[in-house]
């Protein structure tokens, strides 16, 4: 049923669609286009991405095409010289489309669209735009490009004897989180599906025994749409989320906890939500042809779930783009990527002088290495294209001028990267190399010596396949991979909205991102790059994960950029309404000047107090590898301060002091 | 829980004899690093746990006066705290751990005072911070990295 309620949803925005022009067997005219593509907030780059007959089409065997099936959990079977291309979604639908053929067909409904897929000079082009509405992705056009988003498709009520059932299904694997207010009068629960938009109606009576009523609502920008539903439950319900499936999600309301678990039969359903029907969608049905009669996953090319890193249990294939191997394909006219290689395994060896480190590969790798100058002294290597096998960890070395060593899998997409970075108290010489006569390890040696003055900053190596000489030697002071690139953090945001102060309606993560967009344009003005962690009201980190994944996803942001600094937006609060004014934190001892920078500029900016520069271990400013701080920009639990910051113009002075700060210390971005 | 503490809190009023060394309970001054000291006077029978709970009672009640410029741990927060060896653990429940939405400036300021009130007692060096019985990077909505035992040098500037 629910799955019948998903395909009727696809059928009507398949013909929600414009039909144009039907082009079959003619030579089609087929013009570059250089539109931003996002897919649930997260940009995917293409490089066969056209406009033809007034739609956006694109190669087949575009990685943007892996990489938008990959975020949204689904699959593509073609063989190239065939006539059909075949989809998985998520929940199970299947969808073919046939070259030169207007239909495509959604499991065992065929459905008219403008155009379908065509050859031009030997490539494969679909319609982007019929794909994404056959995926049932939300489709959002704005100016220069164009937004999808996964939906909730279908929300049924089953009403059991002691509990009440909400069935959910989701045109992508599902992600969550609930949370519970519990208020006396209205006790709520919430359940939300960030990057899902709502395709599943607005309301759904729950008949009152165990709760009132569901509302659906969307939030967050049309690039991030959020999806909340309410429930409205009586006092002393329960509640319990069973995922049924990927894409599917049943919460059960009940007063007692044994009556929450998924093991009896359901009762019929009895309400279910459906899509408003604004107008009689006109179908056009046609004779399409029959896909081939099974589709089988490709064994070979397996489709990796988005991040956190996926279990890695197969080196062949399992590349980020999931793309399919030349083998599995059949011929593959695009160069392949290298494979995924594992590290197996880090073990340490310590000598007066020197610790080496060694880190065991399944095969060859290349790897760049970057060092900070003085007082910073950080030295990291980043290995392409590898996986770590096991967490990230420390690696303890005895050198006493070393005080951690940190491997982890700092990056899954769009490559897999793995990091390695070590932090000493002062200089000390690195070498990286092969292991003479022990094929696929890679060793570091780091020397309690300080490196030679004309070291050079940074470099890139291989391990070679099999290798029986040490690496040329490599040391050296260094700066980041990409020193005219800026991360900015808009603190908290999506279900952490930080500090509130509720008399001037004033939210923290909605302030921060504020600042954080408007020191953007400053900073983008004076020429540097800049990087948002967010950009909307949204977890920079997996929604389903725990708040301490959600500060790291924001570091991770930042130190896989190389950025050459990071700078954390934030509004101070507190119990008391006397404290005011602004506060520049920093954690290592050598962003003091950093942030005792920033914090003049901005106070003198604003216009706001000077509550002075403190040192504290906060997560973000520690856990990022490049020059960081955080800044508390004035207080919400004070009178004065709370003025300023509902005025626009004071945010304009906070950013535009902030930004000035950055270019008091730094000078401005390097000279291109 | 809060049973626990008002047992303790009880007992700090029936103390008449044999003055232990005072205990010092520390608050954080909301909007600085500085910390208001507030001795109590406490049975010597109170040792080790004991008197780490009775500390922390003190700690989430707030002083007696003067109470408007001083953190307060929010509203519904509750604690246990248990000592072994030099660490003093505790295990953070209640309203706190579902999401922390007072400022970092605060928020620094309970820790600060928690971590000097509980190393002030006799052998406790650290003070190990559970949220919900877990170890946790920060708190819910935090900014303070807390997952490694915190010691009056966590706070030095």
């Amino acid at each position: 049923m629910m799955r019948c309620v998903a395909r009727l949803l696809v059928c009507f925005l398949l013909s929600a669609w414009p039909l144009g022009a039907v082009a079959q067997g003619i030579a089609t005219p087929v013009t570059r286009l250089n539109d931003q593509i996002f897919v649930s907030g997260r940009e995917v780059r293409f490089e066969q991405l056209a406009m033809s007959r007034g739609q956006p089409v694109v190669g087949i065997d575009d990685s943007g095409v892996a990489n938008l099936l990959q975020i949204i959990g689904a699959k593509m079977q073609y063989e190239p010289g065939t006539r059909f291309v075949v989809f998985t979604r998520a929940d199970g639908t299947l969808i073919s489309f046939t070259v030169g053929s207007n239909a495509v067909s959604v499991d065992d409904t065929s459905i008219a669209i403008p155009f379908g897929p065509f050859y031009e000079d030997g490539q494969l082009y679909v319609p982007l735009l019929g794909l994404s509405h056959a995926l049932g992705l939300f489709v959002h056009r704005f100016r220069g490009g164009y937004a999808f988003a996964p939906q909730i498709v279908a929300v049924q009520r089953h009403v059991g004897q002691r509990r009440t059932v909400i069935e959910i299904q989701a045109t992508a694997p599902l992600a969550w989180r609930s949370a519970y207010d519990g208020s006396p009068k209205h006790p709520t629960f919430t359940i939300t599906f960030p990057g899902f938009a709502n395709a599943a109606g607005s309301t759904v009576d729950l008949g009152g025994r165990e709760a009132r009523k569901l509302v659906i609502q969307r939030f967050g920008p049309p690039g991030f749409p959020i999806t909340n539903l309410s429930i409205d439950v009586m006092r002393g319900i329960k509640l319990a989320a069973h995922r049924t499936g990927s894409t599917s999600l049943d919460l059960v309301l009940a007063r007692n906890e044994h009556d929450l678990a998924l093991n009896t039969v359901l009762a019929t359903p009895s309400v279910q939500v459906s899509t408003t029907p604004r107008s009689a969608p006109s179908l056009v049905p046609t004779q399409a042809p029959t896909p081939a009669p099974t589709v089988t996953p490709q064994a070979s090319a397996p489709v990796p779930t988005a991040v956190p890193a996926p279990e890695v249990t197969d080196n062949s294939g399992a590349i980020a783009s999931g793309s399919p191997s030349p083998e599995a394909s059949g011929a593959s006219p695009s160069p392949s990527p290298s494979p995924l290689e594992k590290i197996m395994d880090v073990s340490v060896i310590d000598s007066a002088d020197a610790s080496r480190i060694t880190l065991s590969l399944t095969g060859p790798v290349s790897f760049e290495w970057h060092r900070l100058a003085e007082p910073d002294n950080r030295f990291w290597i980043d290995i392409s294209q590898a996986a770590l096998i096991g967490p990230a960890r420390e690696i303890t070395v005895k050198l006493a001028t070393v005080r951690s060593v940190k491997i982890s899998q700092h990056q899954v997409l769009p490559d897999h990267v793995v990091r390695l970075i070590i932090d000493p108290s002062q200089p000390v010489d690195v070498s990286i190399g092969a292991i003479e006569g022990a094929p696929n390890q890679l060793g570091i040696d780091i020397h309690a010596r300080p490196p030679p003055e004309d070291a050079p900053s940074s470099g890139v190596g291989v391990l070679p396949a099999v290798s029986q000489s040490p690496q040329p030697r490599v040391a050296v002071t260094a700066g980041p991979s990409h020193p005219n690139l800026i991360v900015i953090d808009p603190g908290h945001g999506g279900n952490d909205p930080g500090a509130i102060n509720q008399q001037y309606g004033l939210v923290e993560s909605h302030l921060t991102l504020a600042i954080a967009q408007r020191l953007k344009t400053n900073l983008e003005r004076a020429g540097w790059h800049v990087v948002l962690t967010r950009d909307g009201d949204y977890e920079v980190g997996d929604p389903n994960g725990n708040d301490d994944q959600e500060l790291q996803a924001r570091c991770d942001v930042a130190n896989a950029s190389g950025a050459r600094l990071f700078i954390s937006v934030h509004i101070n609060s507190s119990f008391s309404s006397g404290p005011s004014g602004l506060t520049t934190y920093f954690w290592r001892p050598s962003d003091r000047t950093l942030a005792q920078v920033i914090q003049n500029a901005t106070a003198r900016a604003s216009g706001a107090g000077d509550a002075g520069v403190k040192r504290e271990n906060f997560y973000v400013i520690h856990h990022t590898v490049m020059p960081s701080v955080l800044i508390e920009n004035a207080y919400l639990s004070n009178w004065h301060d709370a003025t300023l910051l509902a005025q626009p113009a004071f945010l304009d002075r906070l950013a535009a002091g902030i930004a000035q700060g950055i270019k008091d210390y730094t000078g401005g971005p390097p000279a291109p | 829980m809060l049973a626990v503490i008002a047992i303790f809190a009880g007992c700090s009023r029936h103390v008449t004899v044999a003055p232990s060394p005072h205990l010092t309970v520390f608050y954080c001054k909301a909007g600085s690093d500085d910390l208001v000291r507030v001795p109590f006077t406490v049975d010597s029978k109170l040792t080790g746990s004991a008197l780490a709970t009775y500390a922390l009672s003190q700690m989430l009640a707030g002083p007696s006066v003067g109470r408007d410029s001083i953190v307060l741990f929010p509203a519904g927060t509750e604690a246990t705290v248990s000592t072994e060896g030099d660490v003093a653990t505790v295990d953070l429940n209640g309203s706190i751990v579902r999401s922390f939405q007072g400022g970092a400036g605060d928020e620094v300021g309970m820790f600060k005072s928690l971590t000097y009130t509980l190393t002030g007692l006799p052998g406790i060096k650290s003070v190990q911070v559970l949220v919900a019985g877990q170890r946790k990077a920060a708190l819910p909505g935090g900014h303070l990295e807390i997952d490694e035992p915190l010691t009056r040098d966590t706070f030095a500037q």
